[in-house]
Order: structure tokens, then C-alpha cells, then sequence
């Protein structure tokens, strides 16, 4: 599996995703500068009250997180599955004497790896720097304490998995579909209306953690799926 | 006798959307020919490539390559094909190298001798050259390259000339001929260009809208064809006849 994944790394320019995720992290810093200087703007404004604790912040910080990092999985996912199964090259693919669902397996390990990996540093960077000035010049009228550490730690946690579960169920409706702009564009719905429930449930772990494991179970039953169409595919 | 064929197709039928495409076919390959594949567009050549390699499946009809069942062996047999189907597709950032490498680890094959496939084929001098800068006559000398360097026993290969210049043609022809006689491969080939399978294949079929209505030696057919295979190939496809008792 690893040599397969080595050689799927060989057949994409993976440096377009790391660059892309480095404009995500500078794009996801900014963002949760202005989350955080809202209620400056109009501190009469009773609505902006959202924006003063650093809990509701990271919440919202963390639904976008999970958006941005989802849609850049599926645009992975259109690059290494949709348009390999869906073109003349799957010709080539189903050439080799490889076993079709190690090969799939093997790409959706590398995207949902990526995933995890990039949206974990991205993340961990932008809290630490947001943290730090923080500390230094607060822009937010609360205080950082070991709950928020821990909330901002399991938000994290809990919107990186959602991510890689919901990238993988548009990656099947864009397989069934046959099309990348279905992949991301159900990524794009997908994408709204859990972070429309989440932001709904700010404060609510448990309901974050049954979306996960919904998102997530969802994922695997689809990846199930598409492995045994791959393995009957005609081309 | 099965051991001394390398492809034997047994009553081939394929339907694609309740249309049948591929009618009751048979085909033979022996070992160590070129078989010439003819037939007009659109009569089927393709998907019997395309179902001897089990990239598609037949309706009924058994397909036997090397002596062991395609379906029940397809890994096995997979490693023993090299093939090119249709227009050829490559990674296109990578060199004409890289490719053939990345080609030889999905085949599971350790230290080949890359160069040497290269200068084959006549494309020694690409370096680094990505291959999104190739022609097409030299995407078709790589789709090539890609189909022999696992030294396959058997290769497939569906108008492999297209796009190649006179040169190119020629060198081809030479380069087949010398894989089957040194390296002990059959060639399976489809082509529209009659004078080219007119000087390398052993065998001729013909496909005509998706049954194989003949398989003969292309000796026999010169014997009664003189002028060549392509006043053959005219009376056939007209239904004039053309049958060969050989």
C-alpha cells in the first residue's frame, strides 16, 4: 500500500496543494482577526456580542476551518480519483496487474492524510499566533483559559474528521456523477449546511460529535461503495 | 494444441445498451506471429482488445490467453500484456522516463533498461522534456515504448502508427518484426494502413460489423490477391466476397 501511495504522490504535483494550503492558513489568520475585531466596529451593535468570547470564536473559526479544508479535499479528490476513473486514463489504469481497490484505497489514504495533516498545522499555527497577540495586545474582551485551550483543541479535532468524511461523500457523488464540478460543488452544499447547523449549536460538543460520526460513517459506507463499483467497472 | 496459441477467443458477444457490438466471435493467435486485425471503423476491433485484456467483460463466449482463462487469471495474464488502446495517455509533467518508470513499479518490475526501450522507439534524446510538450508522433512512440519495456509476451496495440511520419512507420516495422523474432512476442495489431499489416503480419482478420468473418495467412490472401491486401480488404468490406479457402 505505502509503494502505491508513493507512486500516486509521483503522479500528482502534490506542491500545488501545499501552496494552496499555505494561502488558506494566511486567508484563515485574517479571518479570525476580523471574528475577533467585529465588535469594535460597532460595539453597540447587540448581535456583535457573538464575537466577544473566544468559545463562540472558535467555534465559528473552526466551522470555516472544516469548509475551506473539505473543499480543498474535494478538489484533491477530483484531481486524483475523478479524473482518473473517469478519463481515457483509467484505461491504463485497469492495465497494470494491481488489485483496483488497493489502488483506490491508496488514493484516498493520501488525500485524507493530507487533509488531516495540513488542516491540523494550519490550525495549531493560527491559534498559537492568534493566542500570542492575544496575550500581548487583546482584541477580544475575555480571557484565554485551560476550557478554551481544550475547546479550540477538540474543535480542531472534531472539524478535521468531518472534513475528511464529508470530502469523501462528495468525492462519491462526483464519482457517481462522473464530473469534477459536481465533486466540489457538493462539497460546496455539503460543506453549508453542516457549518449552518453548527453555528446554530455553537456551544453543543455533543451535537459536533454526532455529526462527525454521522459525516464520517457516511464517508466509509461511500468509499464501500465506490470500491465495489471500481472493482466491476467496465471501460 | 491450446499451448502453442497465445490468444484463442471462443464465441465473443457483447451487447452495450441491449445492442449487440461483438456477434459469435473467434479468434486465434499462435505464438510467435503478428496478427493484423482489420475492419472499419466503429466494426468492434477495440472492444475485442478492450475484452481480451478484461477490461471489458464479455456477455458469453470464453477468452483463453497463453493457455489460461482471462477472467480467472486476469492479474496473472495482465502482467504477460503490454498494450496500447486508443490514443495514449501519460502523465504529462512527467519526462518520457519518469513515465516509463512509474509504468514498470505499477507492473512490479525492478532494473529495466529504460534508455534502451527509449532508443527503440527513437526518443533517446528527450531527457527531462516533459511530455506535455511532445508531439503527437512522439506521444505515440512513448505509448509504444510503454508497451514493450515490461517485455511482455503478447502485445495489443490498436492503431499504433497513427501520427507516426514515413520514418516513424518504418522504424516501427522494424522493431516489431524484431520483437517477434528475438524477443519471442505476438503481436496483436489493428491498423488502417493496409500496406503497413501487409508487410509485417503472418495472419490476417477481418471484423465486420462486430464478427470476425475471416482469419487467414496472409500468404493465402496474396495468392489469390496479387495486388495486394487492400483490393482484399475493398472486396470483403463490399461483401463482394473475398472468402479465402486456404
Amino acid at each position: 500500500m505505502l509503494d502505491l501511495m508513493k507512486l500516486e504522490l509521483k503522479k500528482t504535483n502534490i506542491g500545488t496543494y501545499i501552496h494552496s494550503t499555505f494561502v488558506i492558513s494566511i486567508v484563515l489568520l485574517g479571518f479570525i482577526y476580523l471574528l475577533a475585531y467585529m465588535p469594535r466596529v460597532n460595539p453597540n451593535d447587540p448581535n456583535l456580542d457573538l464575537f466577544v468570547s473566544y468559545k463562540n470564536i472558535i467555534s465559528l473559526f473552526g466551522a470555516l476551518s472544516m469548509a475551506t479544508f473539505c473543499i480543498l479535499a474535494s478538489v484533491m479528490y477530483s484531481r486524483f480519483v475523478i479524473e482518473e476513473y473517469t478519463g481515457k486514463r483509467v484505461i491504463l489504469l485497469f492495465s497494470y496487474p494491481t488489485s483496483r481497490e488497493k489502488i483506490f484505497v491508496s488514493k484516498i489514504i493520501i488525500v485524507t492524510l493530507f487533509t488531516i495533516i495540513s488542516m491540523l498545522i494550519c490550525n495549531t499555527l493560527i491559534y498559537t499566533i492568534f493566542g500570542l497577540s492575544e496575550t500581548f495586545f487583546p482584541l477580544v474582551k475575555d480571557t484565554i483559559t485551560l476550557k478554551v485551550i481544550t475547546k479550540a483543541i477538540t474543535t480542531t479535532m472534531i472539524m478535521t474528521v468531518s472534513a475528511v468524511g464529508l470530502s469523501i461523500l462528495s468525492m462519491a457523488i462526483g464519482f457517481t456523477k462522473k464530473s469534477t464540478p459536481a465533486t466540489i460543488v457538493s462539497a460546496i452544499l455539503l460543506c453549508s449546511i453542516v457549518t449552518n447547523i453548527s453555528s446554530g449549536t455553537l456551544n453543543s460538543n455533543t451535537l459536533a460529535v454526532i455529526f462527525m460520526t454521522i459525516t464520517i460513517l457516511a464517508g466509509i459506507i461511500a468509499a464501500k461503495m465506490i470500491v465495489k463499483k471500481i472493482n466491476c467497472m467496465e471501460v | 494444441m491450446t499451448t502453442e496459441l497465445a490468444v484463442k477467443a471462443t464465441s465473443l458477444v457483447k451487447t452495450f445498451d441491449d445492442k449487440e457490438v461483438i456477434k459469435h466471435c473467434n479468434m486465434t493467435v499462435r505464438k510467435g506471429t503478428i496478427y493484423g486485425f482489420l475492419g472499419a471503423n466503429g466494426s468492434g476491433k477495440t472492444t475485442i482488445f478492450k475484452m481480451l485484456m478484461g477490461l471489458l467483460i464479455p456477455n458469453a463466449g470464453k477468452v483463453e490467453i497463453l493457455g489460461k482463462s482471462s477472467f480467472e487469471n486476469k492479474n496473472e495474464i495482465l502482467k504477460s500484456i503490454g498494450s496500447m488502446i486508443e490514443t495514449p495517455v501519460f502523465y504529462d509533467h512527467l519526462s518520457a522516463k519518469e513515465n516509463l518508470e512509474l509504468h514498470l513499479s505499477y507492473m512490479g518490475i525492478v532494473n529495466p533498461q529504460i534508455e534502451n526501450t527509449l532508443e527503440m522507439v527513437g526518443l533517446e534524446d528527450t531527457g527531462n522534456l516533459p511530455v506535455s510538450k511532445f508531439s503527437l508522433g512522439m506521444r505515440q512512440r512513448l505509448g509504444i515504448a510503454r508497451a514493450i519495456i515490461h517485455k511482455p509476451r503478447i502485445l495489443i496495440l490498436d492503431e499504433p502508427i497513427n501520427g507516426l511520419d514515413p520514418m516513424g512507420i518504418r522504424k516501427m516495422r522494424e522493431l516489431f518484426l524484431n520483437l517477434v523474432k528475438n524477443h519471442h512476442m505476438t503481436i496483436l495489431i489493428s491498423s488502417h494502413i493496409l500496406s503497413e499489416i501487409e508487410h509485417i503480419a503472418d495472419t490476417i482478420g477481418v471484423i465486420v460489423n462486430g464478427r470476425i468473418v475471416e482469419e487467414v495467412s496472409l500468404s493465402s490472401i496474396k495468392n489469390q490477391f496479387p495486388d495486394g491486401l487492400e483490393d482484399y480488404f475493398y472486396n470483403i468490406m463490399s461483401g463482394n466476397g473475398g472468402k479465402i479457402h486456404a
